[in-house]
């Protein structure tokens, strides 16, 4: 039957097999994101984070780690005594309070990004298995992911944070640990709806295999909802980061973090409020500037919702 | 004698449940010759679906081929392992669902899809149909030649601007648009045997016109056979070669064409033929057969349909009819079919 091919059109393959067609499909998501005022809005904070986490050692006007007892307790600039030579003010030990925040940045970001990574791939996978194939297999991953759904979150973290010790890549696999359950279980209810659709039927009748239908067939349909799981889901790692560094289990000192900020902070609360209340309202910006970013993902992504 | 392309023999699917055992197909035969069209008719619920599933080893769960054969190009697929049917599905048969918009994948772009279908067989497509040789191609290369011929199969099922529809997606097409992606993801490997269930009847009257055209056009082409599963008699008068009549998962008459419309001899099928209305026809009366299919759990011992059968006797009710030769490739299983004087009950070879 190859011989019958009719010649095709080459303009229409070229335009297929040059950057032209992903060029296309990004204008379109973007047409349909800016449309969401909030999303976008989201999008530039957590755009301004990164950008900030990245370009730390340029941006930020000290050493976040540099003391100078001379200049401890400084207020904010606008505040009687304060200088713009420390915007934000200074902490204990004299230090930029917002050279820390810009700095906190690349910890909070590297530990939300590492963790929500591992832990998706490894709970879409489940997911997929699970619910796909059903049965024990699924009834046993299913159980495991209750048992670890049973334990609070920052208690897990915690205790799991006690016995490998304090540190990052401690502190990766200690939210890992738990984080896996969330995309495995949102995927898992996917794949239960989609694989009784027809088109997987239909996919079968045309020879496809398992392997081939749960990732050519369902992933795809899956894909949007991991996506704003996943960044819904950063939001809440960067606050277990956050938290377990004010519990002193997290990122160690001097390197800066947001949580200790604020742990250290909270000693000094009366006599400073500035050095808990920035570090405190970074987290609480990029938290919701990333759940803001994630709905508007949300209604982007999902070509069923189009116009 | 030609040989059949599809031959099915004595085919039993059956799902058990709690309140017993559902024959969904309960002994069926029938055979497909190369470049025919076999419509399998018969009410909602009377195994057609079934028998189409059977066939491409797709029955749903905890459905089971209990006994039969089914032989594609003389190939027993019954009890054959899933990796091999699954060479066969697309490529040798290939099937058409009825809702081109749920059997789509709602977020490929349908040019994908044609193209995916097109790569599950590219190995066997390359060496030939035997899956033996090794993919002599790179992946990429491969993917690209799917993709000029998947072009090629949607101009060939009469999509225009075939190219540009192939960046489509299927809510972007129109029902009978979507049809036709179905029916060239189903040609895509040129398959032995097409098998179509119901691909008209979510479709609008004229659109059902065009998809048959289609059908037969592709037919005529490569000589593919078709099984046509449909409860629309209008649809068998315009495209069937043959027709077999089914109720409560039994083959109950089998006849070419003409002759089942003209010379129905089972009390089901002049049933079906009666409850059809007649356009410009005022003195005929439309007669419904009253009730409904028993329930396949529970069918009386003797005929299935002998709770309807106007004709129904206690003989019908106790003894299951076989089938029985009335004509040429004509066969009924009716105990009142039988001219008098014949022995009845005798089972025949199909």
């Amino acid at each position: 039957m190859t011989s019958s091919t009719p010649a095709v059109n080459p303009e229409v393959l070229r335009r297929r097999w040059t950057g032209e067609r992903v060029w296309e499909a990004i204008s379109d998501f973007w047409r349909r994101f800016r449309k969401n005022r909030a999303a976008v809005a989201g999008a530039v904070v957590v755009l301004a984070v990164v950008w900030a986490g990245v370009l730390a050692p340029w941006l930020a006007p000290h050493d976040p780690t540099e003391a100078n007892f001379f200049n401890r307790f400084r207020p904010p600039a606008w505040m009687e005594g304060g200088t713009w030579e420390h915007p934000l003010g200074t902490d204990q030990l004299g230090r930029d309070i917002l050279s820390r925040i810009i700095w906190g940045a690349r910890a909070s970001l590297a530990v939300g990004g590492v963790v929500i990574g591992f832990a998706t791939v490894v709970g879409v996978a489940m997911g997929l298995v699970s619910g796909y194939y059903g049965g024990r297999l699924d009834a046993a991953i299913q159980r495991l992911v209750d048992i670890l759904l049973s334990f609070p979150y920052l208690v897990l973290a915690i205790g799991l944070m006690g016995v490998m010790g304090p540190g990052f890549v401690n502190m990766v696999l200690a939210l890992v640990y738990k984080e896996w359950v969330t995309p495995c279980r949102v995927v898992r209810g996917e794949v239960l709806a989609a694989k009784n659709q027809e088109y997987v039927e239909a996919a079968r009748a045309v020879g496809a295999s398992d392997a081939h239908i749960m990732w050519r067939e369902i992933l795809p349909n899956v894909l949007s909802a991991v996506v704003v799981v996943a960044t819904l889901r950063v939001a809440w790692v960067i606050l277990m980061e956050a938290s377990l560094s004010f519990l002193g289990l997290g990122v160690q000192p001097p390197t800066p973090a947001w949580g200790s900020m604020v742990a250290s902070g909270r000693e000094y609360i009366f006599q400073a409020w500035w050095m808990a209340t920035f570090p405190g309202l970074a987290i609480l910006v990029t938290v919701l500037g990333i759940n803001l970013l994630g709905e508007g993902l949300r209604d982007a992504l999902d070509p069923r919702l189009r116009e | 004698m030609i040989e059949p392309v599809l031959e099915v023999r004595d085919l039993k699917t059956h799902f058990p449940t709690e309140r017993g055992i559902v024959k969904a197909v309960d002994g069926v035969s029938f055979a497909l010759f190369p470049g025919e069209t076999l419509g399998v008719v018969g009410e909602s619920g009377c195994g057609k679906s079934m028998t189409a599933l059977s066939i491409m080893g797709l029955v749903p769960r905890p459905g089971k081929i209990v006994g039969g054969e089914i032989r594609l190009m003389g190939e027993n697929l019954v009890g054959k392992p899933e990796r091999e049917l699954r060479r066969l599905r697309g490529n040798r048969m290939a099937m058409i669902f009825q809702d081109p918009l749920s059997t789509l994948n709602p977020v490929m772009r349908v040019g994908d899809q044609v193209v995916e279908s097109i790569r599950i067989h590219y190995r066997d497509l390359v060496s030939g149909g035997n899956g033996t040789t090794r993919l002599p191609l790179s992946w990429r290369r491969s993917r690209r030649e799917a993709w000029e011929r998947a072009v090629a199969l949607l101009e060939k099922v009469g999509i225009p601007a075939p190219a540009e529809r192939m960046m489509a997606y299927p809510h972007e097409l129109s029902g009978g648009m979507r049809q036709r992606v179905m029916i060239a993801i189903a040609l895509s490997c040129n398959p032995a045997v097409l098998l179509a269930d119901e691909p008209t009847t979510a479709l609008d009257v004229t659109i059902q016109a065009q998809i048959l055209d289609l059908m037969q056009r592709v037919q005529e082409e490569y000589g593919t056979s078709i099984l046509l599963i449909t409860h629309d008699f209008g649809v068998v008068s315009e495209f069937c070669h043959r027709v077999m009549v089914m109720y409560a998962g039994r083959a109950v008459e089998a006849a070419p064409l003409d002759e089942l419309l003209t010379n129905p001899r089972h009390p089901y099928t002049q049933g079906l033929l009666d409850s059809i209305p007649r356009l410009g026809d005022r003195t005929h009366v439309v007669r419904p057969i009253e009730g409904t299919v028993p329930e396949l759990h529970a069918l009386p011992p003797g005929c299935p349909y002998c709770t309807r059968c106007p004709l129904a006797d206690d003989y019908c009710r106790q003894v299951e009819p076989a089938r029985f030769d009335v004509g040429p490739g004509h066969w009924v299983a009716c105990h009142k079919a039988v001219p008098a004087g014949q022995p009845a009950g005798q089972p025949e070879e199909a």
